[in-house]
């Protein structure tokens, strides 16, 4: 207990760094201002951001990558609610009661709640992460090859089985991810595969702008097609403080939210927008008054927006401590670890504790810093709302541009960008989400490395998985999720956000 | 969409194709002795499988509603832009960073408003004179200068 006090201290002597400080407050502050603007999501800002945190130093880059991060948990939720137009996936479920709040002169209210709600959400859901991160890597410290590929193939099964279309989709998706990963120097033998002769494919393809592309650069091409309308509505915005009747309804809804936002959110493949909507149908299925959901009960607001944040931090346990990460954010998170030298794994935390407690103790002092982003600015936020998309896209595409070009000075590194931005816009007008392919994409290398290391260890026996507990384990939890799939189950069926809104 | 999906089936269909070869020249190896190509061509046959089932599904499956790729979306616009980030990436190193971005951003503002090229060109100064101030002079991101080194 001690030594964890001590660690916890090492981390806020690192996290309170006045440089620190500064990039949780520029992390915080742009997941804030990016989960607020529709058409950019987390996931797009930190690829884009990737290559200019290559000039700073690692803890102050991920701790800004990190607080881009939850903070779009937060932001999210004032489009949602004044616009009806989810600011992000995580919040698509909060329009139902939070935009009819608004239209009921609850906007304050179901603000206020949905920042504080995030707020105690995370906040708890980052002493789960303290008190946990220890005992999982303590786990995983025995983990050895096959251990590691069957918790890789979980972590694709259970993305694949919660794709918001078709399974079938997102298996080919997650093959394509890996497939791109073959490309370049082969990592045991050292011989190139599928480079064609040409020099620049040696390295095979980078992740800053297959991720820019993918999820940059398509999002753009998608969004200039239509004409965003952007009203908001016009409400006073007053009483952001819940009153003791909110308190009294929302009290439960938070505390179940955040329970199951974290244990969904270290599981690999689930994340933030399963958390939301899960709890949003529990709260609906044990309520009094479950006809009453959608007409703008606190309720609804209250669960959603806690289950996302604690799932966006709950999340970070197996990304550090396993070196998993359980959903696309996650995975961009460590390509931004690896590029800076860091191994995300068992051995982070023994080898560079002041960097994992210095990231851990950040996102506290971020979540601080998010209610005071969040209640106060929200008028301008609103203001912020009204920024056009002729004037917005431009600027996210230079910022790609400069972002691709800075990883190594070279043009060709915009055209690859822009040859995934054809590939995404493509892949999404066709139905196929582009997670599985980053998952793929960032695991592939590990996944084929334990995977021959394993054959090599059991002289060719695929049997090495099954005969080592935990492997098997993770594999017959990973086939009874596959097998759920064949189940003709309707209720299954994820309902598309155009449905739900 | 149905036709859509058929090509795209049909895509990895070859690229499963494609992926066994290759990998077959790259050596499969045995399991005790997995070569380059032993993953690769696990997944080649994987995806070359699953392409097949997804292609009969989609072929006998009922097509719900015959909607056209692109429809009547303004897909024209999104041509601009990839035409203006192919070009922004040919002359970027001919032309540099300021002059490039300044054609690139005034062409990317007008995208909406056709009429208006003062403003176009006067929001693209701005944004050029920000950026660079934030990408080179404190990031130290180095962009090209050029054939008229300006920059």
């Amino acid at each position: 207990m001690m030594d964890l006090l001590n660690l916890i201290l090492l981390g806020f002597q690192s996290a309170l760094q006045p440089m620190n400080l500064f990039y949780c407050f520029l992390g915080v502050l742009l997941g804030t201002l990016i989960g607020v603007l529709p058409g950019i999501g987390p996931v797009a800002t930190i690829s884009i951001l990737l290559p200019i945190t290559f000039k700073i130093p690692p803890i102050s880059a991920i701790i800004m990558l990190a607080g881009i991060y939850y903070g779009a948990q937060y932001g999210g939720s004032t489009t949602s609610i004044l616009l009806n137009i989810p600011g992000e996936a995580t919040t698509v479920i909060t329009c139902l009661d939070g935009y009819q709040m608004a239209k009921q002169g609850r906007a304050g209210p179901a603000l206020g709640i949905a920042a504080i709600g995030s707020f105690i959400a995370g906040t708890v859901s980052l002493l789960g992460l303290t008190f946990l991160a220890l005992p999982f890597s303590e786990v995983a410290v025995v983990f050895g090859p096959p251990e590691y590929f069957s918790l890789m193939i979980l972590a694709l099964v259970i993305l694949a089985f919660l794709a918001h279309g078709s399974m079938l989709k997102a298996v080919l998706m997650a093959l394509f991810g890996l497939i791109l990963t073959y490309v370049g120097t082969d990592n045991i033998t050292g011989s190139q595969r599928f480079t064609f002769g040409f020099v620049e494919l040696s390295d095979g393809f980078d992740l800053v702008p297959l991720v820019m592309g993918l999820f940059g650069i398509s999002e753009v091409l998608l969004n200039v097609e239509q004409n965003l309308s952007q009203d908001v509505l016009k409400t006073r915005i007053k009483n952001l403080l819940p009153t003791r009747q909110d308190w009294a309804k929302s009290a439960w809804p938070i505390l179940r939210g955040t329970v199951l936002g974290f244990f969904l959110g270290i599981l690999p493949g689930a994340g933030p927008v399963i958390s939301s909507f899960v709890s949003y149908t529990v709260e609906k299925r044990i309520s009094r008054y479950p006809e009453k959901f959608g007409t703008g009960v606190i309720e609804g607001v209250a669960a959603p927006e806690s289950a996302n944040n604690a799932s966006a931090q709950g999340a970070f346990i197996p990304l550090l401590t396993l070196g998993i990460p359980p959903n696309v954010t996650m995975a961009i998170l460590f390509g931004a670890l690896m590029i800076h030298g860091l191994a995300p794994g068992p051995l982070l935390m023994k080898d560079h504790p002041d960097f994992f407690w210095g990231v851990v103790t950040s996102m506290y002092l971020g979540n601080f810093l998010l209610v005071f982003l969040n209640l106060p600015l929200i008028p301008l936020w609103v203001r912020v709302l009204k920024v056009p998309y002729p004037i917005l896209f431009p600027l996210i595409v230079l910022f790609c541009v400069v972002g691709a070009y800075s990883l190594n000075n070279s043009a060709s590194d915009i055209l690859v960008m822009t040859g995934f931005g054809i590939a995404g816009y493509l892949l999404k007008k066709l139905r196929y989400e582009g997670a599985p392919l980053v998952m793929a994409f960032v695991l592939g290398p590990m996944l084929e490395l334990n995977l021959r290391r394993s054959l090599i260890v059991s002289d060719g026996s695929f049997t090495i998985f099954l005969t080592r507990p935990i492997s098997a384990a993770i594999l017959i939890f990973a086939l009874v999720i596959l097998s759920l799939s064949f189940l003709p189950n309707p209720r299954r069926k994820k309902p598309e956000a155009e449905e739900i809104i | 969409m149905k036709k859509a999906e058929q090509i795209t089936c049909l895509f990895w269909l070859v690229l499963a194709g494609a992926l066994c070869a290759g990998s077959i020249r790259l050596k499969v190896g045995t399991p005790s002795e997995p070569g380059s190509g032993f993953l690769p061509f696990g997944t080649g046959f994987l995806l070359g499988i699953l392409a097949l089932v997804h292609l009969v599904q989609i072929t006998s499956g009922k097509d719900e509603k015959e909607e056209p790729l692109l429809g009547e979306v303004r897909w024209k616009r999104g041509a601009w832009v990839v035409a203006s980030l192919l070009t922004y990436a040919l002359l970027l190193p001919l032309l540099g960073y300021l002059l490039t971005t300044f054609f690139f951003m005034a062409v990317l503002f007008s995208l909406y408003d056709r009429r208006n090229w003062w403003v176009a060109g006067g929001a693209s100064l701005l944004v050029i004179a920000v950026t660079y101030l934030v990408f080179h002079h404190w990031l130290k991101v180095q962009f090209p200068a050029g054939f008229f080194r300006i920059g």
